[in-house]
């Protein structure tokens, strides 16, 4: 195995996620990379449908975690603040992310159900959601001034703390896909393009 | 860096991650909230900061900074018992008594935030604070009790 995975290597073949740097012809010359707005969303497709997005980003009452997205565990739901408890209660705002222990990250909450990623979402319905002014509102837009607007959902994939860990969720937990970075990078591809949806 | 424990401002003089627990148990000497699971799944080390329950053992010391803390010892005294308390004396809940710290904790941050809270309310608030000894149908008739609606 440990001989297969050294040839591969030397042939040049990644094991990353999705890389989004432009590539080399084999005469060296770099070529003009196949990204376009239409594929970055096709990536940030596959990203957000992920059940690191999907668990919290759920229509439902309950929470779902891990990596099979099955429901939150102690009956924790929405209403959970008006019970004497929150989600920091057990999510810390900072410290090692090792599971078993509650993953931890700057804040901690749910988002808004009119902001869910249902499993069955088409790419078509997740543009739609994502340019409809009554939901790409963030919190975290409000906080700095920003209206509600494509910029404002960029804000957000950039900068939240709980879209950060989604890349590192820490050990003995699946991340999503690729790297924060690249995620932000096909995001503002996306927009900066005109923020084109599919049919 | 000062924190509240019990009504009483407390220096914190230890590393920031520190889990609230063992600042708690070691340097305050407040033994009353024990370590049970210590990943946040058993309920056992639940406290008050600033009237919500929190799981100590996962939560470090730098998430109560400028907060109130409360632990069981910071409910009621002998002589003046935390009507949470007396429910669970009345209904004589405690077997062992290990988890019960925390299960009282949890009971209060409930009232507070819901003094009469349905039967569903009380079965989910409670659902993170495990007892191997059983005692969840007295625990759930004392507070039963408290939202007004006693069996005795």
């Amino acid at each position: 195995m440990k001989w297969i995975l050294m040839i591969l290597a030397a042939a040049g073949v990644s094991f990353a996620g999705p890389s989004f740097a432009k590539e080399k012809s084999r005469s060296g010359r770099k070529v003009a990379s196949e990204t376009s707005p239409e594929s970055a969303f096709k990536d940030l497709f596959r990203i957000a449908t992920h059940n690191r997005c999907t668990n919290c980003h759920t229509a439902s009452e309950v929470p779902m975690q891990g990596e099979f997205g099955l429901p939150h565990s102690f009956l924790i739901s929405r209403n959970i603040k008006t019970l004497g408890y929150s989600c920091t209660s057990c999510h810390a705002s900072s410290g090692e992310n090792i599971s078993p222990l509650p993953p931890r990250a700057l804040h901690w909450d749910m988002p808004a159900a009119k902001k869910a990623l249902p499993k069955s979402i088409t790419p078509a319905q997740l543009c739609a959601l994502w340019k409809d002014p009554s939901s790409n509102f963030f919190e975290s837009g409000e906080r700095i001034g920003l209206g509600r607007s494509l910029e404002d959902l960029v804000e957000h994939v950039e900068n939240d703390a709980l879209v950060q860990w989604s890349f590192a969720p820490g050990v003995g937990r699946v991340a999503a896909p690729g790297t924060h970075a690249e995620f932000v990078a096909k995001f503002k591809e996306w927009v900066d393009g005109g923020a084109p949806c599919p049919l | 860096m000062i924190t509240t424990v019990n009504g009483q401002d407390v220096s914190i003089n230890v590393d920031l991650d520190t889990p609230l627990l063992w600042f708690l148990r070691e340097e305050l000497k407040l033994t009353g909230t024990k370590f049970g699971c210590g990943i946040a799944r058993c309920g056992v080390c639940t406290i008050l900061v600033d009237d919500l329950a929190v799981r100590s053992c996962s939560i470090p010391v730098r998430d109560a900074i400028g907060k109130r803390v409360t632990t069981i010892e910071g409910l009621g005294s002998e002589s003046n018992l935390h009507p949470v308390q007396e429910a669970w004396i009345k209904h004589r809940v405690p077997q062992c008594g290990y988890c019960q710290s925390g299960q009282i904790c949890s009971a209060v941050a409930l009232l507070k935030a819901k003094p009469q809270p349905s039967t569903n309310e009380i079965h989910q608030a409670m659902a993170g604070n495990l007892c191997r000894c059983g005692t969840y149908p007295r625990i759930q008739n004392a507070l039963e009790d408290l939202a007004g609606r006693g069996k005795t």
